[in-house]
């Protein structure tokens, strides 16, 4: 009988879920000593700097520096966690657009490693805009990072149709990734062979991005050859 | 403004963003400063009830009180004082969104300075001043608008006047004509009027029962004799006129038709909105009909108890087959028909779904429509008239071959169809025909019609929901098995994923702790006390870190130690902890009571850790206790025994209990008890890996009850799998 009005389907809500909590506690509660760090720092090079030696500022320089460090590291953390808890909509994304939007920003790190990009035929995606983007800023960051000294950097970035999903594949011929290394790549905060201001979040919070968009994250790589970086999302 | 003397208050838990906060405040010197500080929520409040304070600074994040809760706790009580939120970076959104809900501005701890302070004080006190008196005299207003016996609206007309403002930049001139002339224009303008709000008389005068059924029904109350109202009323904005008053006709929600005076009042404002201010009188003459009103309210009454009675699949073609013999019946009808729409592309169908015949008439067969295109039948007009919600008229005349062919008037010149909603979409019609048609239908059996309809398609909304609820409770139990199984593996996922985040943030952690000790160690005879006691704090702080990230260390590797079940001489086990224990404080006068407990089954090293976190957390929570009284006791349940450690010291709050045994979850002064609040979270992931559970109960100085269950020595248990080596 046709008298029944489809309705949606029951939502139950959850309750907030355990890693969200994690993340939000985790970084409220090294926020609040790090900011104290920071704050007594600044305090004593006002107050005490007769007192200081160079020796001592230069202590005091380091405990900055990687109390910054920590603070980054709680950022992207707190980043990672707003990737599930994102409830944009879904749009059609035109990547080449959101790729050359990218590339405009890091215009100054391209000279610097002479970097000649390819784009291959991207189709629109249907996403969330903002975490297509941080995904695609997020790798192609990774790939100027493993520019090598002395050789320019190729990065390739092409899309295969594999019939029900999409694969892309951003490729550079950087410094690769070490077979010790592979294992953990996806891990928050892996320290790979990486510039000193990477924080080895990248992958993490990449992966988790293609996930939540229902899609699979890979990687190929040979240490200083280069890096495959294949993603896919479904149609 | 007189801003000699500033009174502020600052709620902070944490002494030494207390201590930073002072300072930058003292470097103010525009004015003297008075400062009081609070250090949890119940002081806050005790503070803010007794004395007056010219400006609140309030940070989320208290022993007794966290996130937004913490200002709407506060909020009553601060009266005019202004409130500006103290945010640490990760909860820069929480504030943001506190300061939607009325806090005067937030304030990012270790990033500002006295000038922004400063300018954040003048400010908020200002604008908290300006608030007030607006709400004042808003308040006023709504409270004549919310009781007065007369039914007042007001109605936003800013998109209508924008209209109108167009028409004339298009060159109309003449508004009569241009109605006359474009007839859609009247209902599309009414549809840009909305409710701003209405007060309860109004609400009661058209059959509604709260503002949001109003608002919604707001097209519904408009016939075509509220339409010569509605265009003198347009007419009136047309021409800028700042009043309005007449006669206007609308029907209730109930149907009741009723005869209005109105008066109106144009309000615009400086931002552009157009409000309208509309008394209404309702001039009805009751009297009349009487006598039919209370035979609807009967019929209707007859389907809304038999409504009651839907519950199985099975009453509902009862309930509608009895809803049809009422309509046939009170109308002297010979047949009526329930008819349902599907919208498949090619065009709305119809489908019979059952019929009441008058038991006088012969039952013939094979000559209706059973099921059909409406647009084959040339009833697409009548089709649109019943999408308005209207009642159509179906006369043999308005039927093209095929129609007459197909409908069966049973000799009867019309059929009257009234449309059936669910949910705003229509999903079918009661078309009814009577045989005799000597008197045409009157307009109270149309709109009894149209009544009876509408009680159809509500009970067919409940019945749908009802049925969905069934579904949802089927589900249900499935549902919470698979949650728990998805649960368990998010407990793994999130351990090690703090393994990796802990992991990675030791490194820059060991700078930071390494280089504030030598820097103690090797400099501090040569820098002032001043100084000293900055580096004492920077050395809290890291050793702070430290002591936060060891404990997630600890958490996260629980779920990847593979468990190995022995007996325990559990009572044995506790008298060890409660030794080493105690000796880590010799001052301390604590009497300790272990009863019997018998023996069970465990990891022998991972339940230790739960005893030691027992017991040092009721040593930690007695400390202000003379005489402390520690009893561990146990009792025994079918496979499981649970074991209770009882303490006279603090308690805590018996609405907090859920945040127990989270992750870094603490529900007391730091300042008062050392520690980072995941020990509890430890003993509730080691105690569920033993297939056991954890509570607890308490009260505020009125001590703490924990409780733990483990596997008794002949129960068999599932052993929670290992945690993979793969990541995430």
């Amino acid at each position: 009988m046709s008298l029944t009005v489809s309705s949606d389907k029951p939502k139950l809500a959850g309750p907030e879920s355990e890693f969200d909590r994690f993340v939000y506690t985790v970084s409220h509660d090294l926020q609040e000593p790090l900011r104290m760090i920071s704050s007594f720092v600044r305090l004593l090079n006002v107050k005490c700097d007769d007192d200081l030696s160079d020796e001592c500022n230069q202590y005091l320089e380091y405990i900055t520096e990687n109390t910054d460090r920590m603070k980054k590291m709680i950022y992207s953390l707190v980043d990672y966690s707003r990737v599930d808890r994102n409830r944009e909509e879904f749009q059609e994304l035109d990547l080449t657009s959101v790729i050359n939007d990218i590339l405009s920003m890091y215009s100054q790190e391209l000279s610097v490693c002479e970097c000649h990009i390819e784009i291959g035929d991207l189709p629109k995606i249907s996403g969330q805009p903002t975490l297509i983007i941080s995904l695609l800023k997020h790798l192609l960051r990774n790939s100027f990072e493993s520019f090598v000294e002395g050789r320019p950097l190729m990065v390739k970035i092409s899309c295969e149709d594999k019939n029900d999903h999409w694969q892309f594949c951003v490729e550079d011929n950087g410094c690769g990734i070490s077979l010790e290394h592979r294992e953990h790549i996806f891990e928050m905060f892996c320290k790979i062979n990486r510039p000193e201001e990477n924080l080895g979040a990248g992958l993490a919070i990449s992966r988790s991005i293609v996930r939540k968009h229902g899609g699979k994250m890979f990687v190929e790589s040979t240490p200083d050859l280069g890096t495959l970086v294949y993603f896919a999302l479904p149609k | 403004m007189d801003y000699l003397k500033i009174n502020i208050l600052v709620v902070e838990d944490n002494l030494q963003d207390y201590i930073i906060f002072k300072e930058i405040l003292g470097q103010i010197r525009d004015f003297f400063i008075h400062i009081d500080h609070a250090q949890s929520m119940s002081e806050a409040i005790e503070m803010v009830t007794t004395s007056q304070f010219d400006i609140v600074f309030l940070d989320l994040f208290l022993p007794d009180s966290f996130g937004q809760e913490t200002f709407t706790r506060i909020e009553p009580f601060v009266g005019s004082s202004p409130v500006v939120v103290l945010s640490g970076l990760s909860d820069k959104n929480i504030a943001l969104e506190i300061v939607k809900l009325g806090a005067q501005d937030y304030i990012v701890k270790g990033d500002f300075d006295a000038t922004l302070l400063e300018k954040s004080i003048v400010y908020s006190i200002e604008r908290k001043k300006y608030q007030d008196r607006l709400q004042q005299s808003e308040q006023k207003y709504r409270s004549t608008f919310q009781s007065v016996g007369v039914a007042i609206g007001e109605y936003d007309y800013t998109k209508l006047k924008k209209y109108l403002d167009e028409l004339k930049q298009q060159g109309v001139k003449d508004f009569r004509s241009h109605i006359n002339l474009s007839l859609q224009s009247l209902p599309e303008m009414r549809s840009l009027v909305s409710v701003t709000n209405v007060n309860p008389a109004t609400i009661k005068l058209y059959g509604c029962e709260s503002v949001e059924e109003f608002e919604k029904n707001l097209s519904r109350f408009y016939i075509e004799e509220t339409l010569p109202h509605f265009e003198n009323l347009i007419e009136a904005v047309w021409e800028g006129a700042d009043q309005y008053e007449g006669e206007a006709r609308f029907v209730t929600l109930k149907g009741r038709r009723i005869t209005t005076w109105e008066q109106a009042k144009f309000l615009g404002d400086e931002l552009g909105y157009y409000r309208m201010l509309i008394s209404t009188s309702d001039v009805t003459k009751l009297s009349e009909k009487e006598d039919e009103v209370r035979l609807q309210a009967k019929i209707l009454r007859g389907i809304s108890d038999s409504a009651g009675e839907l519950l199985s699949e099975e009453s509902l073609p009862v309930i509608l087959a009895k809803a049809l013999e009422i309509i046939g019946a009170s109308l002297a009808a010979v047949r009526v028909s329930l008819y349902t729409y599907t919208y498949p592309e090619s065009g709305p169908e119809y489908n019979l779904e059952y019929r009441w015949n008058d038991s006088s008439m012969p039952d013939e067969e094979g000559l209706s429509a059973e099921a059909g295109s409406i647009k084959e039948l040339g009833l697409d007009k009548h089709f649109d008239q019943l999408k308005e919600g209207e009642c159509a008229e179906i006369m043999i005349s308005d039927l093209n071959h095929k129609g007459r062919d197909t409908i069966d008037l049973l000799g009867a010149s019309m059929v009257v169809a009234a449309p059936i909603f669910d949910q705003g979409v229509l999903i079918g019609s009661i078309n009814v025909k009577k045989t005799d048609e000597s008197e045409p239908w009157s307009k109270f059996q149309v709109e009894s019609l149209l009544t009876l309809a509408r009680n159809i398609g509500s009970t067919l909304t409940r019945h749908n929901a009802q049925k969905a609820l069934f579904k949802m409770n089927e589900n249900l139990e499935q549902m919470v098995k698979n949650r728990t199984s998805k649960m368990r593996s998010a407990i793994k996922e999130l351990e090690s994923f703090s393994y990796s985040v802990s992991h990675g943030l030791r490194a820059p952690l060991r700078a930071i702790s390494g280089f504030s000790q030598v820097l103690a160690d090797e400099y501090g005879e040569s820098i002032s006390e001043e100084g000293k006691s900055y580096l004492e704090h920077i050395l809290k702080g890291a050793s702070e870190m430290s002591q936060l990230i060891d404990d997630l260390l600890d958490f996260s590797r629980m779920g990847r130690r593979k468990l190995e079940f022995n007996v325990l001489d559990i009572e044995g086990m506790f008298n060890e902890v409660i030794r080493e224990l105690s000796a880590q404080v010799p001052d301390r006068n604590i009497n300790f009571m272990v009863h019997n407990l018998g023996k069970c089954q465990g990891d022998r090293s991972m339940i230790k850790q739960v005893l030691v976190n027992f017991i040092w957390n009721a040593i930690k929570y007695t400390s202000k206790e003379e005489t402390a009284q520690i009893t561990v006791s146990c009792e025994e349940q079918d496979s499981f025994i649970e074991y209770s450690i009882i303490d006279n010291g603090v308690g805590f709050d018996m609405a907090y209990v859920d945040k127990l045994f989270g992750v870094f979850q603490r529900l007391h002064l730091e300042e008062e008890f050392d520690g980072t609040g995941v020990g509890l979270a430890i003993v509730q992931r080691i105690v569920g890996r033993h297939s056991g559970n954890v509570r607890a109960e308490g009260k505020v100085d009125e001590g703490a009850k924990f409780y733990f269950t483990l596997p008794k020595l002949d129960t068999e248990i599932e052993i929670e799998e290992e945690v993979s080596s793969s990541q995430m």
